[in-house]
């Protein structure tokens, strides 16, 4: 197993995770970068049992690191980490798109309190369809967990979504 | 919601059609359904695989640069301790520090003693001589270190901080007469002590700043135990200037 070839196949799975994890628009590339960094510094020590579980490890591990800074970096400008405005969206019409970042950025703003695990398991599993079995190589964890994980979180995705309705009727009425 | 029934992966949320409309489900499900699986912008492969390739590159350069400085310092400690040694930078430097023909003025009258321990002082306060300085902090250590290099050893209780002490004595707080007892104590402990020479010659530059009378017989007991001595000088000029 060469650098090359893990780069070519893994690139995309390891960017579609960065954005579960939350990792910041802004930051994605060199995320990206740092990850493979990493990988190509440890490659010679890897085992090559689970490669997409070292992969998820290093890049859950850089995505912290990234976000700790960028909490850093904006303590003072209270931006959030998620920019919905550079999420891709492929609608056809403005009004759609508009409609579309909208509840994106409500998502995105309820799924920034989750536990990251959680998080990527519900976006792994809901959004980008992946199943139980690939969520648990990739967490290294028993497929239970996973369930275990997705079934939290829904809840904590249902509970925020009744405070945030709550909180926006207050606002209204 | 999960897990679902034995053996069946549960449902996804987005499949769902029956929740309630208006309900926090609902609302949750319309949210979730509403996302587009996640695509990798145009350009990014091609641009990470540049910034990784950047990256080796100025990792290499950094380390190279790194290990360069680090032989440089080397070279340098290495050649300064070299030198050093091979050239006598040490010896000169103790050279340095010898005395160059030190200048002992006149002494004055005797006038009485002030103090019962010291000795009787030979001039007034008031006329007070030009006193020549014999021997810095500095070429203590220098000569010290020059009499372990050509293989004197100190002897084993030898305590040389008296010595220094009185230097301090001297030179800052101008206090000949405790500068005095301290090497005396100094020299009748260690006759023949690694700083013998140089707790001698600051007794005699103590016993000329205090006008001390036996400052000419300290000269004279300096030229008969080191006759070729660094500090020969001085005791030389001492003699000469109180008349012997």
């Amino acid at each position: 197993m060469d650098f090359q070839s893990i780069y070519d196949t893994w690139l995309g799975e390891v960017c579609r995770w960065i954005y579960a994890l939350g990792g910041p628009e802004a930051d994605r590339d060199d995320i990206v970068q740092e990850v493979f960094l990493v990988v190509r510094r440890r490659l010679p020590f890897f085992r090559g049992d689970n490669v997409a579980g070292w992969l998820y490890r290093i890049t859950r591990r850089q995505v912290r690191d990234f976000r700790r800074r960028a909490w850093f970096k904006h303590i003072f400008s209270r931006r959030s980490a998620t920019n919905v405005d550079r999420l891709p969206y492929a609608g056809a019409n403005p009004g759609a798109e508009f409609e579309q970042k909208e509840l994106q950025r409500i998502l995105y703003g309820l799924l920034d309190k989750m536990n990251d695990d959680r998080r990527v398991a519900l976006i792994l599993f809901e959004i980008e369809g992946l199943s139980g079995e690939d969520i648990a190589r990739i967490q290294s964890v028993p497929v239970a967990t996973v369930w275990s994980r997705l079934h939290q979180a829904r809840k904590e995705l249902l509970e925020l979504a009744t405070r945030w309705r709550r909180q926006q009727a207050e606002e209204v009425g | 919601m999960i897990p679902g029934p034995a053996g069946t992966p549960p449902s996804r949320l987005t499949e769902r059609r029956d929740a309630e409309p208006g309900s926090s489900d609902a609302f949750v499900i319309s949210l979730l359904r509403g996302q587009r699986p996640y695509r990798m912008p145009v350009g990014r492969r091609q641009r990470v695989r540049g910034a990784l390739a950047r990256a080796n590159l100025g990792r290499s350069a950094r380390a190279l640069l790194r290990a360069a400085v680090a032989l440089g310092v080397l070279v340098l400690c290495g050649g300064a301790v070299a030198g050093a040694h091979l050239l006598g930078w040490t010896d000169w430097g103790a050279q340095r520090h010898r005395p160059l023909a030190p200048k002992v003025s006149r002494i004055a009258t005797p006038s009485p003693a002030t103090d019962r321990s010291a000795p009787t002082p030979i001039a007034s306060v008031a006329n007070t001589p030009e006193v020549p300085r014999t021997v810095s902090v500095a070429g203590l250590r220098l000569h010290r270190h020059a009499r372990v290099r050509d293989g004197r050893a100190p002897e084993g209780d030898e305590d040389e901080s008296p010595v220094l002490a009185a230097l301090r004595l001297l030179r800052r707080a101008h206090d000949p007469v405790h500068a005095r007892v301290l090497l005396d104590v100094y020299l009748r402990q260690h006759p023949d002590g690694m700083l013998a020479q140089e707790a001698l010659a600051i007794s005699i530059e103590a016993a000329v700043s205090h006008h001390d009378a036996d400052a000419a017989s300290l000269a004279t007991r300096y030229l008969t135990l080191y006759p070729s001595g660094p500090y020969s000088a001085l005791a030389q000029q001492t003699l000469r200037a109180t008349g012997h």
